[in-house]
């Protein structure tokens, strides 16, 4: 069975010849499997280099991707085997413990965060929360609700539009108002407490 | 007021992108390169709320991909913004890398040349006189057509060379002036 949405309509661009579109699937999942292989190295230009990597090795084995599974949950395998390998290149030890492959789709960096409790970790957890709730906090209301109801809620953007009474259209229009206002309003905070 | 572009982009990081989406994004991609410093910025605000790390590697899986001949050339967003792409690209090709290209060429020029001069010798030695040497040498013109085209027409105009003087060789068939033979043969 093939799992059809938009990950697998780039996929099949890119089996078509279109570089482009692997540009996209770069854009959209650098952040989480930066997030994924940080599990494994904490040094943030060593994750750079193997997510880097991992992407790299995706790019050669596409051809082969059949969309039996999640494009996400097929790169997801090659970025851990590719922190795995990098981590016995360098001698160092490999964690025995994983984040399922079935848990993908849903792991959040903030477990992360939670295993390696550390003060500094801690303490950055906390003022990106911080950060994050002022951000939203900021935001006008409509935008406030689309994007709460998105990214905490999980609902689709249909069920959004239904919940707020109001065209797919306007909810796409809100999210990604929100997506920018909440980056803008971060990095001003982060700058103001720099 | 409403931005389609990145809305697109937006909704592909929730899987709600449709073709339209995707080939609006493609197409930006090559019409408005600079619409991707705002998917970076709506990604990353898509990943804090998800408590996640901004990694930016783009350029740089471009740049291996391209430095390992996966992919043709470099994408029109990297050229035109990144000059620094195209620096790290020459710098970090080693000296050997260098010199196996600046070989690579120096042998095809080498050749082209030999192939020229051998054409044009036998073009001198043909006692029929039938073929015209101002075709091999009006094509012969380094400056106006590029090596391979170049190589192609010489070897071209070889190749006919030695068919007309096989037929003739094997089968006394005579050969067929060429158009500029015959222009001449009027004056």
């Amino acid at each position: 069975m093939i799992v059809e949405n938009s990950d697998w309509l780039l996929v099949q661009r890119v089996q078509q010849g279109d570089n482009r579109a692997f540009d996209l699937l770069v854009l959209k999942y650098q952040n989480k499997l930066g997030s994924v292989v940080s599990r494994y190295i904490r040094d943030h230009d060593e994750i750079k280099d193997v997510v880097q990597d991992a992407f790299i090795k995706a790019y050669k084995a596409l051809p082969n991707f059949r969309g039996e599974s999640a494009f996400y949950t097929w790169v997801y395998r090659i970025a851990i085997n590719t922190a795995k390998n990098y981590l016995m290149a360098k001698s160092r030890k490999v964690p025995q413990w994983d984040v399922a492959v079935e848990d993908a789709h849903s792991y959040d960096g903030s477990e992360r965060l939670a295993d390696t409790l550390t003060p500094e970790n801690a303490l950055a957890t906390k003022q990106l929360e911080d950060q994050l709730y002022k951000a939203i906090a900021a935001l006008p209301d409509d935008l406030k609700t689309a994007l709460t109801l998105r990214e905490f809620d999980g609902l689709s953007y249909e069920e959004i539009a239904i919940a707020m009474d109001t065209p797919i259209g306007t909810v796409r229009s809100r999210i990604f108002r929100a997506r920018a206002s909440v980056d803008q309003e971060i990095h001003h905070l982060s700058s103001k407490s720099a | 007021m409403t931005d389609p572009i990145n809305e697109s982009f937006s909704a592909l990081l929730d899987n709600e992108a449709n073709n339209m989406d995707i080939q609006r994004l493609l197409n930006a991609m090559d019409t408005h390169p600079e619409k991707m410093t705002d998917w970076k910025k709506v990604a990353s605000g898509h990943s804090k709320c998800h408590q996640e790390q901004s990694f930016d590697v783009l350029s740089k899986v471009n740049e291996a991909l391209y430095e390992q001949g996966e992919i043709d050339q470099l994408s029109i967003h990297q050229i035109e913004n990144s000059d620094q792409i195209q620096s790290n690209v020459a710098a970090n090709t080693s000296w050997f890398d260098r010199s196996k290209k600046w070989l690579g060429s120096a042998t095809i020029a080498a050749s082209v040349c030999a192939a020229t001069v051998l054409a044009i010798n036998s073009t001198v030695e043909d006692q029929t006189g039938q073929l015209n040497q101002n075709t091999i040498m009006a094509t012969g013109n380094p400056i106006a057509i590029p090596i391979g085209q170049e190589s192609l027409l010489i070897q071209q105009q070889l190749k006919e060379h030695y068919q007309q003087h096989s037929a003739q060789t094997s089968f006394g068939i005579p050969i067929e002036p060429s158009v500029d033979a015959n222009t001449q043969n009027n004056e």
